[in-house]
């Protein structure tokens, strides 16, 4: 048992509500009176078998926006959750954690989602790292880098900790008896020398009336009972009998649907349009200019779709981007043949090159891709003109909820954003522009009416927010005995942040945390390493997607190791243990999955094996592809066979969601290895739906294995663990059977390969 | 441009129904819009991703395609009603036991189209898994549970 002090924030407060159960809330008290219950509120669910339906009453009302668990009189718990459920199973597992402290009956916990409020649920992970400057000082309500779980496993702990020890001092006084002669189980305080048991529905309103203890003990990792199972996700009913209200699905009386007319080319200003045509669409109502095009409104989604196709618009191109992707090979190139901002220099740095027997170079490039959540962007949105309500599914509902006030005129206390659990986000619906939530507050202006803004498909492929176009300058040097000496890493990318104005208006080129990271942290130990970074500015709105660079820079460390390797004639897992002998983490992974793979046992014919290792969110991952290549005179065929992946992220919370986060992580990394790709001509983007942005389907996905290690360690992040090292153990595998490196994703790009 | 509504008869989750709807709209925005069975999902509406999967005399049909014109004097039957068959019930049991969703969006049309092929196809193959459901995109991935899903409900388990 360890003693666990509660940081000012955790500080918590007791509430009795309504029918004798028990309300705990975070002492802060913003002195809202945004709680109301809108009654039909699809945010929350769980519970094995059955679906506590807790009475909103007045008294508990006050307190819900702080509320983090309440437990009801008839011993049912609810937790609710400030991080966003996108699939990874946040509804689960941070449930699962406050559970294990409180010791409750996992069948009778349920969750619901947190309004919109940094100071109360933003994730703590974010608080440590600073927040958001002035902004937001409180940490962040943002679900991104793999953060939830860990971010949010101490404070969870301490919460479910310092309850029980509530109910516990409240079962004492009843029973009168002192508190060490009780013990608790299954949301139950216990006294076994009397064989008497108080639920905690039966002491919720005692408890109520106790102070929480600063310091609540902490349970010793060895008699959790709940984390570290796999257990079925609390939404998985919802989720499998059509019964969840995603936001696409959300209504509100008298809601009418928007689509936006967009410009075909991103930033060009529209000059005029003509909707006469779409009058004759049964459902039209009418149209509105807003800052991102027209906004077309009718009835219902088919019939706004139908008069958006027969609308016309003159938009000012010649003002718009102008891009084509082809054109982007030499100029990125181009960029990368200067030097860049250095941001990690080991010992000689790019000096350490000279007197190399042997140095290799190549020039990778990485193509602008799309998220494509399954559920296509949408807002519902009812603005009253002196407030407003909102209905999305989102990654960062804090911001979200101050970027529409601030469109909207009003203070953030009277925008009420409801999260909604979203078909999928990947960084999608985590904007740093905000840009469908601005847009969403614009239309609510200029149409004044409830209704939803819609986004079809061929929005969302063609509506920008790409992950950036990215170039490496690879280079590494051999000595006569064929070690590595000298390793260079060049990144130009479009960046995320501000630093390409700083470039464009300075000349002077400044550091992108987010477009070298993977690449800065190549674990390998080598005695020179150089790595710089070029931050590229174009009007193509970009944005993070699902493990941001670590995707690009982690396929050309990987790739070019091997490609080195190669080149020195030596082992590729062979030289990964004898380069990372001070990282016992990457050993532990890479003899895990090496043994899973049976590397060491002579593949079968034609049958290869490619392998890449990563750390990163506190956690670290091997995997191993395995190919069959089939070499003909014009083309390499190639056969996804199977992939192994071993993890470490420290405590598995519930382990067979890590596995399913490491299955869609492979899964999404093989979209973008085979053929995810955006490309403009002229600015104008030629994908728009899944025939030509294609994705992963059942027929290619090969057989998955993954194992978790053992860990008693703070857990780490998953839900984008899976994805780096995919694509360059995939090359890897290929490479193994030709020889030939692949410096260009998607793999589709060279002509050699085919993909059965 | 737009073609007179008319009534359309057809049968939804065994309930006869007569939606006053253009001819050509979508069965996908009737069954959403008109009768609020939100549950099949719009994904792409091109029949790309499999979302709005629903059957239509048994046979898995992406709606959001089919005027619902085509569907008259036809029986729909949407995620909604999948409680109501024996098969179905095992289907939602094997989705929550072997944590089948992630985000869960695309589950609506993966559970009707292994629905159908299950009644096809009792004790399907990996190739008739593969031909049966590659039309069914799941961005989370959750192809080897869906998989595994299928080969466990084939062999009578979660009954």
């Amino acid at each position: 048992m360890k003693q666990s002090r509660l940081p000012r924030r955790d500080f918590l407060r007791a509430t009795a509500i309504a029918g004798g159960g028990l309300l705990v809330a975070c002492k802060w008290d913003s002195g809202s009176s945004r709680s109301r219950d809108s009654g039909n509120n699809p945010g929350r669910g769980g519970g094995s078998e059955r679906e506590p339906e807790p009475q909103p009453d007045p008294n508990a009302e006050r307190w819900t926006p702080n509320a983090f668990i309440r437990i009801s009189a008839d011993n049912f718990v609810t937790i609710i959750v400030g991080a966003a459920e996108i699939g990874q199973g946040t509804m689960t597992a941070v449930p699962m954690i406050v559970a294990e402290e409180l010791d409750a009956d996992w069948t009778r916990v349920s969750w619901e989602q947190s309004p919109a409020s940094a100071i109360t649920y933003g994730n703590p992970f974010w608080q440590a790292e600073g927040g958001l400057g002035d902004l937001d000082q409180a940490g962040l309500q943002i679900t991104a880098a793999s953060t939830t779980v860990r971010g949010y496993y101490d404070s969870q702990r301490r919460a479910g900790a310092a309850v029980r020890a509530m109910l516990m001092e409240a079962a004492a006084d009843q029973l009168n008896v002192p508190v060490s002669s009780l013990r608790t189980e299954d949301s139950f305080v216990i006294h076994d020398a009397s064989g008497r048991r108080l639920s905690y529905g039966e002491l919720a309103a005692a408890a109520a009336d106790k102070t929480p203890p600063s310091s609540p003990v902490l349970k010793d990792p060895a008699s959790f009972k709940i984390i570290g199972q796999s257990k079925e996700r609390l939404d998985a009913k919802q989720k499998s009998d059509g019964s969840l209200d995603y936001g696409f699905d959300f209504k509100i009386p008298g809601m009418v649907t928007v689509m936006v007319m967009r410009s075909p080319v991103f930033g060009a200003p529209l000059l005029d349009w003509d909707d006469s045509a779409a009058y004759s669409v049964s459902g039209f109502i009418g149209s509105h200019r807003v800052p991102s095009g027209i906004a077309v409104v009718a009835e219902n989604f088919w019939a706004a779709e139908q008069a958006r196709k027969v609308i016309t618009a003159n938009w000012l191109t010649s003002a718009g981007e102008t891009l084509s992707t082809d054109d982007l090979v030499a100029e990125f190139d181009n960029r990368n043949s200067l030097p860049g901002l250095p941001v990690r220099n080991d010992q000689l740095g790019e000096l350490g090159h000279l007197g190399a027997a042997q140095t290799l170079e190549a020039d990778f490039h990485f193509p602008y891709l799309t998220h494509a959540p399954m559920e296509p962007l949408n807002v519902t949105i009812d603005y009253r003109g002196d407030s407003c309500e909102i209905w999305c599914g989102s990654q960062w509902p804090d911001m979200d909820q101050l970027v529409a006030a601030t469109i909207l005129g009003l203070t953030p206390d009277r925008v009420q954003f409801n999260n909604l659990l979203s078909g999928g986000g990947f960084g999608r619906r985590a904007c740093l522009n905000f840009d469908y939530i601005q847009e969403a507050a614009h239309v609510a202006k200029a149409v004044n009416r409830p209704l939803k803004v819609v986004w079809t498909r061929e929005d969302d492929i063609r509506g920008g927010y790409y992950r950036p176009y990215t170039a490496c300058k690879l280079k590494a040097s051999l000595d006569a005995q064929g070690n590595v000496q000298a390793w260079s890493h060049r990144v130009a990318s479009q960046t995320l942040l501000i630093s390409p104005l700083v470039e464009a208006v300075t000349g002077l080129v400044t550091e992108e945390v987010q477009t070298s990271q993977g690449a800065t942290e190549m674990p390998y130990d080598i005695p020179n390493v150089y790595v710089d970074t070029h931050a590229v500015l174009n009007r193509v709105p970009v944005l993070w997607v699902r493990s941001v660079a670590n995707a690009t820079n982690v396929y050309a460390v990987e790739t070019f190791f091997d490609h080195a390797m190669r080149a020195a004639g030596k082992d590729p897992l062979a030289q990964r243990r004898s380069m990372l002998q001070s990282k016992p983490r990457h050993l532990a992974v890479l003899n895990a999955v090496a043994d899973m793979a049976g590397w060491e046992s002579a593949p079968a014919a034609n049958v290869h094996r490619g392998i890449a290792v990563f750390a990163s969110y506190a956690s670290v991952i091997a995997q191993v592809v395995e190919v069959e290549v089939v070499t003909e005179a014009q083309r390499d065929r190639v056969t996804l066979k199977r992939i192994f992946s071993a993890v470490d992220c420290g405590t598995a919370v519930n382990p067979d969601l890590v596995e399913a986060q490491i299955e869609s992580g492979i899964v999404f990394a093989l979209s973008t290895a085979l053929f995810g790709e955006i490309t403009l001509d002229n600015g104008e983007v030629k994908q728009s739906n899944f025939h030509d942005y294609q994705v992963l389907r059942m027929y290619q996905t090969p057989q998955i294995e993954t194992r978790i290690l053992p860990s008693t360690e703070h857990p780490g992040g998953v839900g984008e663990l899976g994805v780096p090292c995919v694509a360059p153990a995939l090359a890897n595998a290929i490479s193994s059977a030709t020889g030939e490196l692949y410096p260009v994703l998607p793999l589709s790009r060279h002509a050699r390969l085919a993909f059965d | 441009m737009a073609e007179q509504k008319k009534t359309i008869a057809l049968t939804v989750n065994g309930r006869a129904e007569q939606p006053v709807v253009e001819p050509d709209k979508p069965l996908l925005w009737v069954l959403r819009d008109e009768l609020d069975l939100t549950g099949s999902k719009y994904g792409c509406g091109r029949a790309l991703c499999g979302a709005c999967t629903v059957h239509v005399d048994g046979q898995p049909t992406r709606a959001c395609v089919t005027p619902v014109e085509a569907v008259a004097g036809k029986s729909v039957t949407t995620i909604e009603a999948l409680d109501e068959t024996a098969l179905g019930v095992r289907v939602q049991r094997a989705w929550k036991s072997l944590n089948v969703p992630q985000c869960g969006y695309c589950q609506s049309g993966q559970i009707m189209a292994v629905v159908a092929l299950l009644k096809a196809i009792p004790r399907p193959s990996d190739q008739d898994i593969d031909e049966a459901l590659s039309g069914n995109i799941c961005r989370c991935g959750m192809y080897p549970r869906i998989r595994k899903a299928v080969h466990e409900l084939a062999a009578g388990g979660f009954a």
